[in-house]
């Protein structure tokens, strides 16, 4: 009797949890067992810059119960992580010096917050993790001033639950106008404007050359010579790939592990899932992630499910991400690629209400970004995925505001 | 299995992140001021079922789930 086949998820993130369901949902009846870095089970890291940073002591939900695990057959091991590849006897190593062998491998290990550290050596802190945000938590309580380094989404969302906190805020990024490439200039404008009536200050378009000083007064030195005091500054300049494990194990990598459309590495039986995994883009040396929730889940859930059933279906699911600042909910569906036009085509950015399109020039509809619009979004988010062109969203918008559903 | 389905939503969980009032809005709600998405009708259609089952597995809280409604 052979024994069962054995598959092994590297990395219990979002993505990896969803490969184990969709292996299931495929059919495998062989083992899974997923690696978790961290010693407590995955929990939902959305909440970390968005609710939690606001609250005293609440903790993140746990992605899966024990009995959702146990009922689906999914070993989930914490405290276990991946270290190493060989793909020649297929065997995982892990952190304790173990060797683990599988039949089909999901590489999901994700990313991390991008490390800055100061001219001293002392890294200063980000926010990936529960440690991070308890750390954090602490720091804020004890701080008058924060510096916040970066101006992504992760970065924003610090700064306005630090804001909530009634601690002083101060922004500091190269970009002039925040978000300003994925949301466009008048969306991006409205949500600064947010941050300015909050109280945020902003020293934007100069870069920062270096950090001094340590806890109780840092300095950051921008390129125009200013220095920026702060009791805390934190690092919120965007993220990096959990790939270093597999230097030297032959997996492709560029910025993360490169794949196909449908997750396969191109090494027999080792697929990619979520944030770690990067697809060929349209032009040459682009790649493309699936770095937001939704999409992590989506494309971990077709790997599982191609693993299992022997298939390699292409994962085309519209980049879909969110984000939560003073009280507003934006989302964007599909991409804003540069140079894109913005129309608003419901509502008004100005007044907080609005569906605004993103689209080429030439008419090639890429996006949608809008806020207090949820429900108008899954006529665009279907023709999105149908790559409907430019003038069937002008007509849904037209439907839309002639019969509002919200 | 007659392609009914009823949706729970864990008002334990749901952070009312609204994630799956874009997917399905017939179906999701999140009215303003309210904690928790609600459900406007628990009973969906076979057509409804995929994009209903999208909304569950993207929850980040993980606070939806689905039952069989069971034959009536």
């Amino acid at each position: 009797m052979t024994p069962p086949r054995a598959a092994v998820i590297a990395g219990a993130s979002a993505a990896g949890l969803a490969a184990a369901d969709g292996l299931r949902d495929g059919g495998w009846t062989g083992t899974i067992t997923v690696l978790g870095e961290e010693r407590r089970p995955p929990y939902d890291r959305t909440m970390l810059s968005k609710g939690l940073l606001v609250q005293p002591a609440a903790q993140p939900l746990p992605l899966r119960t024990p009995e959702q695990l146990a009922e689906r057959g999914i070993d989930l091991q914490v405290g276990h992580a991946a270290r190493g590849l060989d793909i020649d006897r297929r065997l995982v190593v892990t952190g304790d010096g173990g060797v683990l062998p599988y039949d089909a491998l999901i590489l999901a290990t994700g990313s991390r917050p991008r490390t800055m550290t100061t001219v001293d050596g002392l890294p200063l802190p980000g926010l990936g993790t529960v440690e991070d945000l308890e750390l954090l938590r602490d720091l804020v309580d004890a701080a008058r001033t924060v510096t916040l380094i970066g101006t992504g989404f992760i970065s924003l969302e610090i700064a306005a639950a630090l804001r909530a906190r009634h601690v002083q805020v101060t922004v500091l990024g190269a970009d002039t106008l925040p978000l300003a490439g994925c949301l466009g200039d008048q969306v991006a404008r409205w949500l600064w404007d947010q941050h300015r009536t909050h109280g945020v200050d902003g020293h934007l378009g100069r870069k920062v050359i270096s950090v001094g000083g340590g806890p109780g007064d840092f300095l950051v030195h921008l390129e125009d010579g200013s220095v920026h005091h702060g009791d805390v500054a934190l690092a919120g300049i965007g993220v990096v790939p959990c790939d270093e494990w597999l230097i030297g194990s032959g997996v492709r990598r560029r910025g993360g592990v490169l794949c196909d459309a449908a997750g396969r590495t191109g090494v027999p039986d080792v697929w990619a899932a979520g944030d770690l995994a990067r697809t060929d883009g349209e032009s040459p040396g682009q790649t493309l992630g699936f770095g937001h929730w939704t999409n992590a889940v989506e494309q971990g859930r077709n790997v599982g499910l191609n693993v299992a059933r022997g298939e390699a279906n292409a994962y085309h699911g519209p980049r879909t991400f969110w984000t939560e600042q003073y009280g507003h909910t934006i989302r964007s569906i599909g991409t804003r690629e540069p140079g894109d036009l913005d129309e608003t085509v419901e509502g008004d950015v100005a007044s907080g209400e609005f569906v605004v399109l993103h689209h080429g020039r030439d008419g090639t509809w890429h996006g949608v970004t809008a806020c207090r619009r949820d429900r108008a979004l899954r006529g665009y988010r279907r023709l999105l995925l149908a790559r409907a062109p430019l003038a069937d969203a002008h007509a849904l918008a037209r439907q839309q505001l002639s019969s509002p559903t919200s | 299995m007659n392609g009914r389905t009823r949706i729970v939503v864990d008002a334990t969980r749901c952070q009312a992140y609204g994630l799956c009032v874009a997917v399905h809005p017939d179906v999701f709600d999140v009215p303003a001021g309210s904690p928790i998405a609600v459900v406007l009708r628990d009973v969906v259609d076979a057509d409804d079922v995929a994009d209903v089952e999208q909304a569950v597995r993207v929850c980040p809280a993980q606070a939806l789930s689905l039952q069989s409604a069971g034959d009536r």
